[in-house]
């Protein structure tokens, strides 16, 4: 009935490093240039836990099949995605926006204020490979915060 | 090698290593396959179930996030336990995530007991227990088959029941250590009813308990403390009701008493029935009984004249004349009788004995009385008393037992040693216990299959009270299984199967669950309610709907069924039985175990949050220890810790000594529930088990066992122990933390207060305040620039006329804000992390009262903290809604605040906290897992304000009244706290706190603190 999903609750310690394993290479290489560059695809067509949860959502193996069963099969990306599907696995992404435990952050509460996901993620719609363009160092958040009067209460974010 | 090449290699394997440190290891994000429909990443869902941690039948509903049960609360519609839940229910969780649970079916290799266990597949292990079962099947030896459950209290016990019969074996039993069957067959006796009988508490308006423990142990402690609260300070009571405990050991049941009666253990009966026998012969008697049975009645209690009574029971005349007096005339009352009262020789006779007292009182079927119910349906189980369970015992050791099937039973626990239950074991051949844990009867078994626990299994429950309003619970898994488990109705169904022939006819089903859906759907939808619910709809939506509600009950009580007087001549029989006056001999003790509130019969001694929550009474942690009052230990020399010899004829334990005043001077008592042998990390080898030393005495005409019927020596061993409590001091001195008025005091208070709720409260406009803080001190409110421009100051509001000290706060803290484990040695060097305590200030000796307050002492989120100017990183600090807030990762660990803070209220973690997998599952990831090093404490459940902000927030309201419940608020199975804005003049919270019987917790220390206390009432 229920599935575990590991990742999201991982309990791992923060390593301070700043910079994003963005040279790392994806288990499929997913191009947000041509989905959401040339395609158009909306942001929150394929992360649509966006506006209800703190997270916002990898897309599900079966979402990207119910475009792919059809769709450019032959890329060898592709064929990749459908042996994931045959074999009903998941495609164990790697991470580029990482926080550490002690912080809470809210998609749900920021899209709501109507920031768009360009003002932290970049225009993806340029981006072959996504790769981290804000730190997410906390002076960073706060010169957000102060410019657009949202609490700076330490309360808020810290858990 | 040379040198050189070795330092290039060295140096070489330094870079390699060093840069390897460098790179940030890689996090994965791993989405579903599939996402199932109801699940959010990143938010919990709640799925409604029955708890099974004791049989009261308490409705929950998990907090299941990403997959793992994070947090269990009382389903605020189940009719039991409205919303609340006790320790031993939270601790569910670890049951579910326990270290030790059994992970695939064990077989035995080496000796009986002797622990060596390997490891099976299901289909070797289910293939040797068909076999085993052929045998006996070709043998014609079926009824040598035997099956000792725990009482299933619901449709499985069709399940085993068809086993059985369907295999040809009558010998299909129910088995538990704190059973009913005296109480039923003492009703039976008295009212010629077997039905659901239930006790009023909410409404009645004086309650006079002999020895019934409903507080902690007896029944259903969280239904009857929730009556309890309202038996208080209810808000559509009139009066405040009246409570006296008459018992020989005060137990936090006691403790809450307005006046503890210290009788002669065992003399109960005989005090109820003077009672009776005075009320009879002043005339106070009911009005609506005849003359010829208050005649008849008369007759009967002759010999329970005030002087005798005074003498068997070591009361004084004038207290039996105030009972007699108070029952009668403060209308209505009632009496319980319960626990240690029951479990003597006589047991009959105490529990009949209590029900005449309601009868001639008039107490029986009305409002605030004993009342009788029909539930839905009666399920018939077979329970054993320990009479017959001896009787199998001799039937083991004759070789008429050849195979024993256990389910979460384990009578090798609780048996005394001299019954040596464990060399009858011996003598069975095969013996297969289904459980999900290696307790010490499984340990003795051949073959442990483990089962599912409650929270991943299918199931459903009657509860044992309901307060009239039918009802049944139903269980869902909340997880799927952790390990290659089963479900105990499946493992049946699955040998029935594999044996062929006449059993396997009895299931036609594929599994339990579709069993259960049938019978669901037979009883409840196409027989149909009264109020026609079921006809013509489609079931799939109704048995949706009932999952999601968690059972099905009435909404309103149904009418108590009429009962008939009672022969009265007839319970002659009983009545003459009375115990005979027994006084101690030479240096012999009463020796009374004690249901744990934690453990209860045991059950509860794996799960660290039980062994690391204090008990209420004596504040001990992870063990066991002798109660001895003061003049006692002082007779014999003995001091707190000294390593005490506690010998009965059957057998000798030893126990630290713990002195308590809450003890007569010639009884001891010792906690039940540790000593095992085995049963996991947490439970094995810690304390001792009084109930090994127990004499095997039966109750005449049940067969229970007489548990509080031994007479002990007690010897100093000359060691001595450092116990694992978390008290300080055993009074307050004269701090006054917590404070308590008279009953008279509390009425003067109500009635001169001008502080009418809303009028005493100032206008939104201008003070924005409550009038409470917008006293002479409140200028020194800080931060007070901020007081205007805040929507919210979170404040909560703790009334000690309702707390019953329980310590059910405590565990749902630690489930929720994933407080760490420390241990027994830190308990013992005073390390100990909790958020939230129980004080047990004992009173002082000057004065007359005897019963000792509590006080649940937490942060106090103070208007001006101590704690906050004192941090030098500016890792505590108060938040605009009023919290003082503690920023783990700012945190450098001076102590400094902890050190300030007046109130203790603060921990910090001296040793780097364990979770063995896969405890860690339930681990909350809402907030931190704080490390070594860092200070932690309350935060109001700042995670809940968080979420109920934000939801407010996006919805574009105000956070509403009651939205929010911090964990032990949300636990508190009394009712007793509040939680809310003090900003909002009309919040609960705000009303509460303008009660005349308000306080702060050292309140000339001007720490304008948000907990308001409401003042303890003792009506001695």
């Amino acid at each position: 009935m229920l599935v575990v999903m590991t990742g999201l609750s991982d309990v791992a310690v923060y390593s301070g490093n700043e910079d994003a394993p963005s040279s790392r290479t994806q288990p499929v290489l997913f191009s947000h240039l041509t989905h959401s560059g040339q395609e158009k695809m909306a942001c929150l067509y394929c992360h649509i836990y966006v506006e209800r949860s703190s997270v916002a959502g990898v897309p599900s193996v079966q979402k990207c099949i119910g475009c792919h069963e059809m769709i450019a099969t032959d890329d060898p990306e592709v064929k990749k995605l459908l042996t994931y599907w045959d074999n009903q696995e998941a495609i164990p992404w790697r991470k580029i926006y990482h926080l550490p435990d002690f912080v809470y952050f809210s998609h749900r509460m920021h899209v709501n204020a109507h920031i768009e996901c360009s003002e932290c993620h970049g225009n993806v719609a340029e981006m072959e490979v996504v790769k981290k363009v804000s730190s997410l160092s906390m002076g960073w958040c706060l010169d957000c915060h102060k410019k657009k009067e949202a609490p700076v209460d330490c309360n808020v974010c810290h858990k | 090698m040379d040198r050189r090449l070795f330092l290039k290699m060295v140096g070489t394997a330094g870079v390699l290593g060093a840069c390897s440190q460098v790179e940030e290891p890689v996090k994965n994000l791993v989405p579903f396959v599939i996402p199932p429909e109801d699940v959010v990443p990143g938010k919990s869902t709640g799925y409604a179930s029955v708890c099974q941690q004791c049989p009261s039948g308490c409705g929950i509903v998990v907090k299941v996030q990403d997959g793992q049960a994070k947090k269990i609360e009382g389903n605020p519609l189940h009719p039991v336990n409205q919303g609340k839940l006790c320790a031993l229910g939270e601790s569910a969780l670890q049951e579910l995530y326990n270290p030790d649970r059994l992970q695939t079916p064990m077989k035995r290799i080496g000796e009986r007991g002797s622990g060596q266990w390997e490891a099976v597949s299901w289909e070797q292990a289910n293939q040797i227990v068909v076999d085993r079962l052929k045998t006996l099947e070709n043998n014609k030896k079926t009824d040598a088959l035997y099956c000792i459950s725990r009482p299933l209290k619901g449709h499985l016990n069709q399940i085993f029941n068809a086993f059985l019969e369907g295999f040809g074996s009558p010998h299909d039993y129910r088995y538990t250590f704190l059973d009913d069957t005296v109480l039923q067959k003492a009703n039976a006796l008295c009212f010629g009813i077997h039905g659901q009988v239930e006790y009023d508490l909410a409404q009645t308006n004086y309650l006079l308990s002999f020895g019934a423990n409903f507080l902690e142990t007896w029944r259903a402690p969280v239904y009857f403390s929730k009556a309890y609260g309202d038996f208080r300070q209810g808000k559509t009571r009139q009066t405040r009701g009246k409570f006296v405990q008459c018992e020989a050991r005060m137990s936090l049941t006691a403790a809450n008493a307005d006046q503890w009666v210290s009788l002669r253990p065992g003399s109960e009966g005989i005090l109820a029935l003077g009672v009776a026998h005075l009320i009879l012969n002043k005339g106070w008697h009911d009005p609506g009984l005849s003359n010829q049975a208050v005649a008849e009645w008369r007759e009967l209690l002759s010999d329970f004249k005030p002087n005798q009574v005074a003498k068997w029971s070591d009361v004084s005349e004038e207290t039996l004349l105030q009972l007699a007096k108070d029952f009668s005339s403060i209308r209505p009352s009632l009496a319980l009788c319960g626990d240690a009262a029951m479990a003597q020789k006589s047991g009959l006779f105490q529990a009949v004995a209590v029900n005449i007292l309601n009868i001639v009182a008039g107490n029986i079927g009305i409002k605030g009385g004993v009342q009788f119910f029909d539930p839905f349906e009666s399920i018939d189980e077979n329970h054993i008393s320990w009479k017959e369970i001896d009787g199998i015992r001799q039937k083991m050791l004759s070789g008429q037992v050849q195979a024993l099937i256990l389910h979460e039973a384990n009578p090798l626990f609780h048996a005394p040693e001299s019954l040596r239950l464990e060399d009858a074991f011996k003598n069975v051949p095969f013996i297969v216990s289904l459980s999900a844990f290696m307790d010490e009867s499984s340990a003795f078994s051949d073959l442990v299959l483990p089962l599912h626990t409650p929270l991943e299994s299918f199931g459903d429950l009657l509860p044992s009270v309901d307060g009239g309003r039918r009802s049944v619970g139903l269980m869902q898994p909340v997880v799927a299984p952790l390990y290659d488990t089963r479900h105990v109705g499946d493992i049946l169904m699955h040998w029935a199967t594999a044996l062929e022939g006449s059993v396997s006819e009895h299931f036609p089903w594929d599994n339990f669950e579709s069993f259960l859906k049938e019978v669901w759907e037979e009883y409840f939808f196409l027989k149909g309610f009264e109020d026609g619910v079921g006809f013509g709809v489609d079931f799939k939506p109704f048995w949706t709907e009932l999952l999601q509600k968690g059972g099905r009950w009435d909404e309103k009580a149904s009418k108590p069924k009429t009962i008939h007087s009672p022969d009265i001549p007839g319970l002659g029989a009983v009545i003459h039985r009375k115990p005979e006056l027994e006084l101690l001999s030479g240096d012999n003790f009463y020796f009374i175990p004690a249901p744990s509130i934690f453990h209860l019969d045991g059950r509860g001694a794996n799960r660290p949050w039980l062994q690391e929550a204090p008990d209420p009474m004596t504040t001990i942690t992870w063990g066991s220890w002798l109660e001895i009052h003061p003049d006692t230990a002082g007779q014999l020399d003995i001091r707190e810790g000294d390593l005490i010899k506690i010998s009965s004829p059957e057998g000798a334990i030893e126990a630290p000594a713990y002195l308590s005043p809450g003890i007569r001077p010639d009884t001891l008592s010792m906690p039940i529930g540790q000593g095992h042998t085995a049963y996991g990390r947490y439970a094995e080898g810690r304390g001792s088990n009084p109930l090994k030393i127990i004499v095997p005495d039966f109750e005449a005409e049940t067969g229970a066992l007489a548990w509080a019927g031994t007479r002990v020596k007690i010897a100093k061993t000359g060691k001595h122990v450092k116990i694992a409590k978390t008290e300080g001091h055993t009074s307050q001195m004269d701090h006054q933390m917590a404070m308590s008025v008279s009953a008279e005091e509390a009425v003067r208070l109500n009635q001169q207060s001008s502080l009418k709720p809303i009028e005493a409260l100032p206008s939104r406009k201008g003070v924005t305040l409550p009038a409470f803080f917008n006293q002479a001190l409140s200028k020194y409110f800080r931060p007070q620039q901020n007081n205007q421009a805040n929507d919210y100051r979170w404040g909560m509001v703790i009334d000690l006329d309702r707390c019953t000290g329980c310590g059910a706060c405590n565990v749902s803290c630690h489930a929720e804000n994933n407080l760490p484990i420390t241990g027994e040695e830190a308990v013992k060097t005073q390390r100990e992390i909790n958020w939230i305590r129980i004080e047990r200030y004992w009173p002082k000796s000057t004065e007359k009262q005897e019963t000792p307050l509590f006080l649940p002492m937490l942060c106090q989120h103070c208007g001006n903290a101590p704690c906050e100017p004192v941090c030098p990183v500016y890792a505590t600090y108060h938040t605009p809604d009023g919290l003082n807030a503690q920023v783990y990762n700012r945190c450098v660990g001076t102590r400094y605040c902890a050190n300030n803070c007046p109130y203790e209220a603060r921990s910090f973690n001296f040793v780097q906290p364990e979770w063995p997998q896969p405890l860690t599952q339930q681990l909350s990831p809402d907030l931190s897992v704080r490390d070594a090093g860092v200070m932690e404490k309350c935060t109001f459940c700042v995670q809940r304000i968080r979420t109920a902000k934000e939801d407010a927030k996006i919805e574009k309201r105000r956070v509403r009244d009651g939205e929010i419940q911090p964990a032990c608020v949300s636990a508190c199975p009394a009712d007793a706290m509040l939680f809310g804005s003090l900003l909002d003049h009309e919040s609960a919270v705000s009303l509460a706190a303008s009660d005349p019987r308000r306080y702060r917790a050292l309140e000339h220390l001007n720490t304008e603190s948000a907990v308001i206390y409401l003042k303890r009432i003792i009506d001695a």
